[in-house]
């Protein structure tokens, strides 16, 4: 454990709400990147004007282009930035999975070590394209075992037409997966903020909250 | 003679946001002011209807469970045919209230789903103690035996690996994730609540009831002379301000006490 968690902790010993969200930069997203960072910048926003989501909801990024990169879990405020394509990029999605069921196990130790709560962690995987590493359905298969044994809730969002996209991303995340209207994100990410302070706020019956449902952006998760 | 009193505020956190108090508690004696029976419930926050929930859980828990007292030879029963006889009331109790929380939400319309609430209720005599718990909150009664703490908790708090996963009574799952108690004692003062008080009145990792939040809470409530007054403790109670740094959660405080 790091110096910097232990005073991450100590300042803030809130319940967190861990959140991954698996952001796939890879060259066919270029024609949906701004709209894509005009959403998360409405996103970050949105979870700073929230007290207590404030404090509560963190935040860890895995872009998934040439390579997987993993962006610490930290409370929004520092995770302002803009999402660059990676031009060399595929999409490497089950390496991503992988990357983030590794890295929230990590954290919630470091939770149990400080004695800080946490609510069920949300894994966010957003994708235009057809997953291309070797091993992405058994990550598939580790995330659907991750959401049966309760240790996260996965939520797939399919982005374009990309032939077989949605019956991917339904591998990785059977019952809550969706299609993206058009592209709006800001409406997306606005529902994610809602749903994450409606999470930080309250009990929930095993599963989760009753959430918001998803028309604004998108048909309905399934 | 039981002397109860129970109050629900609503949490700073409803009131920022305008929700209504989704706490509810009730309590009404019977059999000549021996027995006292209590109810307190707490509808999940993010479901549309839950503040009716706990309203219909716990009205419907204390009348059925009266009744149930005054039909019952509850004072003569042998204790093991009690916990059986107890523990089938509490769970015909819960499915009535399940049936009820469906015909309501039939007639408006709305998914039973929103209506979610934990319960929490008892039945106590001087010398016994009949209890069901569903969700969380806590409910704390005299301990004439310890010498440590004089005080004990009924049921110890279910272990989840994350914040806030509880059971409501709409729940699939309601059966499995309940508990009932029979307890024989001493008993001359009882508390419940929800969990919107459990950070400042148990202690977490020994699950043990905090003296120093029930002690002066019980010198208190003797000083009164009626439930207006034990109504007043309460008030003043849960509206410390001190509290409000704890939680923004709803506060319950259902108290009794016996006086001969």
């Amino acid at each position: 454990m790091s110096e910097s968690s232990e005073i991450q902790f100590a300042e803030n010993p809130e319940d967190r709400v861990p959140v991954v969200l698996i952001v796939d930069v890879s060259p066919s997203m270029e024609d949906k990147i701004a709209e894509l960072n005009d959403g998360y910048s409405g996103y970050i926003a949105d979870l700073l004007a929230d007290p207590l989501a404030s404090l509560r909801v963190e935040l860890a990024i895995v872009t998934c282009g040439d390579g997987n990169r993993f962006i610490p879990f930290d409370r929004a405020e520092n995770h302002r930035r803009e999402f660059q394509i990676d031009a060399a990029g595929s999409t490497p999605l089950g390496g991503a999975v992988t990357m983030a069921l590794h890295e929230l196990e990590l954290r919630k130790q470091e939770y149990k070590r400080n004695g800080i709560n946490y609510y069920r962690p949300w894994l966010w995987i957003m994708s235009d394209g057809e997953p291309n590493d070797d091993n992405w359905r058994q990550a598939a298969a580790n995330a659907r075992k991750a959401e049966e044994d309760k240790k996260v809730s996965v939520y797939c969002v399919g982005i374009g037409d990309a032939q077989g996209m949605m019956e991917n991303l339904r591998e990785f995340s059977p019952t809550r997966t969706a299609k993206l209207d058009k592209l709006k994100f800001r409406e997306m990410f606005k529902w994610l903020s809602n749903s994450q302070k409606k999470v930080s706020q309250d009990k929930a019956t095993g599963a989760a909250v009753q959430l918001d449902p998803v028309t604004d952006w998108a048909t309905a998760f399934r | 003679m039981w002397l109860p009193a129970e109050l629900s505020v609503r949490g700073k956190g409803h009131v920022v946001t305008g929700k209504p108090c989704q706490d509810a508690s009730r309590s009404a004696t019977c059999l000549d002011g021996k027995w006292l029976v209590g109810a307190v419930a707490d509808g999940g926050g993010s479901l549309a209807y839950s503040d009716i929930g706990s309203l219909i859980a716990s009205d419907y828990v204390v009348a059925l469970t009266q009744e149930f007292i005054e039909k019952t030879n509850i004072d003569e029963m042998p204790t093991d045919e009690l916990r059986e006889v107890a523990q089938q009331h509490w769970l015909q109790t819960a499915v009535q209230i399940r049936e009820l929380l469906k015909h309501e939400a039939a007639i408006e319309g709305n998914d039973v789903g929103q209506y979610g609430t934990t319960l929490i209720a008892f039945a106590i005599s001087k010398n016994r103690l009949i209890a069901f718990q569903l969700g969380d909150g806590f409910l704390v009664v005299d301990s004439s035996g310890n010498e440590d703490c004089p005080y004990q908790l009924i049921f110890e708090a279910q272990q989840t690996e994350h914040v806030g996963e509880v059971t409501w009574i709409t729940s699939s799952a309601w059966q499995r994730e309940s508990r009932s108690s029979v307890q024989e004692g001493d008993f001359n003062f009882v508390c419940a609540s929800t969990d919107g008080l459990e950070k400042v009145a148990i202690v977490q990792s020994s699950q043990q009831p905090f003296s120093s939040f029930f002690g002066p809470l019980r010198k208190k409530a003797s000083d009164v002379a009626d439930a207006k007054g034990l109504r007043d403790v309460l008030a003043s109670i849960l509206n410390m301000p001190s509290l409000d740094l704890k939680t923004d959660d709803d506060k319950t405080l259902l108290l009794g006490l016996r006086r001969s």
